[in-house]
């Protein structure tokens, strides 16, 4: 519940992937970051307008899980940090 | 009536005649696909236990090859490395397309994971690009069944106007369907394919068209639109391909003002304004054909998520899971590895009492049984330790270890997959080497195949406990635990930081990995992985170490002074007449001289004068000759330095109490400072023959090779050096 009124207080604040907890529904906004690892996150499906859930973080808190068009994927988190979101309910 | 799909039409023709014709070269089909799509599974289905490890001049990436006859057609079948994309950004994604393009398969499978069709058809897309009419084998139909997925196979066909064939390539269901298939679009030619694929936005689509429009791009033998999007998209090898062309400097022009362009009016990259139309266009297709349940349920694969990366229970079951597979790979492998040593026993004793004494016999007990004896007892290790990863990458538990173990690895610019070749190295350097196949990027993979030897592996804890037994007798334990578990691990991650600093330096590969659902493995699969991983060990591997071994054999036998002999024999024999010794101290005698003969024999030899001829590289460490000539026999294999150092130090051949006077030997002739920079420099440098050549063959490169002999070499003697000069400095002894 906290969460929710958390997200609503951010409600069309964009933030990168690796703020979010685990749990949250995002929407992608833009995907920055190095060629190689944009190349990589937009064939797999990352791109603007995709809903995207943060699963879970990994057990020392890097890489994290996400779910997206039916598949899950792991990123760092510093890979994470170039995907830029806005919080969804 | 409506049109027959493509598919329809085909196993109608083949009904008629078409595939009776005998052709007179065999067909080549490549199967390509997304990693997890179970292309693996198909192809092995396909091609049964008819495969191997193809030969690609300069490739790095594995690429089996098999064969299959269908209805008397000869198949060649090529597994394409998995990817999920055809823009040479990674070295399996152009060794795949450059495959596609040059080699010209006759037709192109393109295995499906038909459970997440909207991702894997983003390669199909580009296949159409390409001019490619793909074969879709849409795989795993199983679990698109049990998870209640409709999809209309034939009105995704007639949309896309390529045939779909729906496999279960773990039981081999509807493969015929699929060569047949196969061998009928090979028959009716290699059909390009021309519809409008995706919808690019105005302002892509204008600069497409403009790029089209120039002469020079039709002239490579692929679709001019192809290439035009290769260049919006930045492709380095399309792009390179092109400035060298005439003309070519003008078309670059084009598409760097086009993405700057595109970037301008869109807010996006030209690169990802592609991925959204291909994606765009498969929404489209889909968005007829394919009716998804609304998900309810948590899925098991979710559940057995839940615990397997659990924020506690994580690592637990990964150490138990990696304490499995090392116990299984060492423990339960000792005992087939204790039969074959003993089969090896028994070939050398049996030649040894069937030939004459000579030269050859020589050659045949300790050059060729001795070499190959020393390979085939690392098969039971390769062939468990193999078996085991099998399991853990079908069954889906090795994107796990690799999700919950990537954070340390990474600290030092390794993947998670490092771990399992670093865990393995202290059992045995050699599966560990091998165990690194299993990363993705190359890089990571050079970087594990080189760090892995760093690993203290279970041949110099010989080296180890009978220095740290002779020298440091009070810490023992402590010592042999240091150097077996601690010094290695930590060289290992320090040079792999090293490495990230310096050689490797931006060399980061994306993490980016998929997480597939759990699937159960199948024994088929795992069994033909296991073998060919042994396969490979046998046939490329052993060749190379049995010619090191006879070349070894030689130096350590050759060149023989028959003088010394006869100079000793003359002393022994005036020993055995001489009448004032008692027989007890006759015996005495005769045992110093006669190893003393050999101690002069071995000096004589060529690893004897070349560890002589070294002594000067290694005085700085405080090593003399006989430290010079052991280290150098350690080249066979770590655990001889012990048996050659009973030849070097002892005065006295016998059996008795031998451990014990070695051990007096080690002290008498090493300080503890000189015995633990001995140890430091048996643990840092080269690693024995064999794994050395396992090195060499794995990293397939000649510049890496000879890096990787330089840097462990340079590594030992610079941190031995600092150890012993530095321990001298402040006094120690």
């Amino acid at each position: 519940m906290i969460k929710n009124m958390d997200s609503s207080m951010k409600k069309s604040e964009v933030i990168d992937l690796s703020r979010c907890i685990e749990g949250d529904l995002v929407k992608i906004v833009r995907i920055r970051g190095n060629s190689l690892i944009r190349k990589r996150l937009v064939e797999m499906g990352f791109l603007r307008g995709r809903l995207l859930k943060i699963i879970k973080y990994a057990p020392l808190k890097d890489p994290v899980e996400v779910e997206i068009g039916g598949s899950h994927v792991s990123l760092r988190v510093c890979e994470a940090a170039g995907i830029d979101v806005e919080p969804v309910y | 009536m409506r049109p027959l799909s493509f598919s329809h039409t085909l196993r109608q023709n083949l009904k008629k005649n078409v595939s009776c014709e005998k052709s007179t070269r065999p067909f080549t089909v490549a199967l390509a696909g997304n990693p997890n799509c179970g292309k693996t599974s198909l192809f092995n289905a396909i091609t049964g236990a008819h495969q191997h490890v193809g030969n690609w001049g300069g490739v790095t990436v594995e690429m089996k090859e098999g064969s299959v006859t269908c209805n008397k057609d000869e198949i060649r079948v090529v597994d394409l490395p998995g990817t999920y994309s055809l823009t040479a950004f990674s070295l399996e994604e152009s060794v795949a397309r450059d495959f596609i393009i040059h080699e010209k398969p006759d037709v192109v499978v393109n295995v499906i994971d038909a459970t997440n069709l909207e991702r894997n058809l983003y390669l199909t897309v580009q296949l159409l690009e390409l001019g490619v009419r793909p074969l879709l084998a849409f795989n795993m139909w199983d679990e698109v069944r049990n998870k209640q997925i409709k999809i209309n196979t034939k009105l995704l066909s007639e949309l896309l106007d390529v045939p779909i064939v729906t496999t279960i390539g773990k039981n081999c269901t509807n493969i015929k369907n699929l060569l047949d298939t196969a061998v009928l679009m090979a028959k009716e030619g290699r059909g390009k394919y021309n519809r409008q694929i995706s919808e690019f936005p105005a302002e892509a689509a204008q600069v497409i068209d403009k790029l089209i429009s120039v002469p020079v791009m039709n002239s490579f033998g692929v679709p001019a639109q192809w290439l035009a999007i290769k260049l919006l998209e930045n492709d380095s090898e399309v792009c390179s391909a092109i400035k060298e062309a005439e003309g070519g400097a003008e078309v670059l022009k084009i598409a760097d003002r086009g993405r700057a362009k595109i970037e301008l009016i869109l807010g996006e990259d030209a690169q990802s304004i592609i991925a959204e139309a291909r994606y765009g266009f498969i929404a489209g297709a889909l968005r007829e054909t394919v009716r998804k349940p609304v998900r309810n349920r948590v899925e098991i694969s979710d559940q057995i998520d839940s615990f397997i990366t659990h924020p506690i229970w994580a690592f637990p079951v990964f150490f138990l899971f990696m304490w499995l597979l090392f116990q299984a790979t060492f423990v339960i492998g000792a005992y087939p590895q204790g039969l074959l040593e003993n089969g090896v026993e028994f070939l050398r004793e049996s030649v040894f009492h069937l030939m004459p004494d000579t030269v050859l016999r020589s050659l045949i007990i300790d050059g060729i049984i001795g070499g190959v004896g020393g390979i085939i007892v690392f098969l039971p290790n390769i062939l468990i330790l193999f078996f085991g990863i099998a399991i853990m990458e079908d069954s889906g538990y090795m994107a796990r270890a690799a999700f919950i173990t990537d954070k340390v690895m990474h600290k030092v610019g390794l993947h998670g997959k490092s771990f399992i070749p670093m865990l393995m190295g202290m059992g045995c350097n050699i599966p560990a080497i091998m165990a690194a196949r299993t990363l993705e990027s190359e890089t990571d993979r050079r970087k594990t195949i080189l760090l892995a030897p760093l690993i203290s592996c279970s041949a110099r804890l010989p080296v180890y406990v009978l220095f740290a037994g002779a020298l440091f007798p009070k810490h023992a334990g402590n010592i042999v635990f240091l150097f077996q578990f601690v010094f290695g691990t930590l060289s290992f991650f320090i040079m792999a930081y090293i490495f990230k600093k310096t050689l490797f330096k931006g060399d980061e590969q994306p993490f980016v990995m998929e997480l597939p659902p759990y699937r159960l493995p199948t024994f088929r699969s795992v069994l033909i992985h296991m073998w060919q991983r042994a396969e490979h060990f046998l046939k490329k591997i052993s060749g190379v170490v049995l010619v090191f071994s006879i070349i070894l054999w030689v130096l350590s036998n050759y060149p023989v002074n028959s003088e010394i002999e006869e100079n000793y024999n003359v002393k022994i024999d005036s020993v055995k007449i001489s009448t004032e010794l008692s027989s007890e101290q006759k015996e005495s005698k005769i045992g110093v001289l006669e190893s003393e003969m050999r101690l002069e024999q071995l000096k004589y030899t060529g690893i004897g004068r070349i560890g002589m001829t070294l002594e000067p590289f290694f005085r700085p460490l405080g090593f003399k000759w006989r430290e010079s000539v052991s280290l150098l026999t350690g080249f066979v294999a770590k655990e001889v330095i012990v048996s050659s150092m009973g030849v070097l130090y002892l005065a006295d051949n016998s059996e008795l109490d031998r451990d014990q006077r070695l051990k007096t030997a080690i002290t008498d002739h090493f300080t503890p400072l000189k015995g633990f920079a001995f140890m430091l420099f048996v643990l840092l440098y080269t690693p024995c023959v064999v794994a050395l050549i396992t090195v060499i063959r794995e990293l397939k490169s000649v510049k890496w090779s000879i890096f990787s002999v330089v840097y462990q070499i340079a590594l030992a003697w610079i941190v031995t050096f600092a150890v012993y000069q530095g321990g001298k400095l402040i006094g120690l002894q």
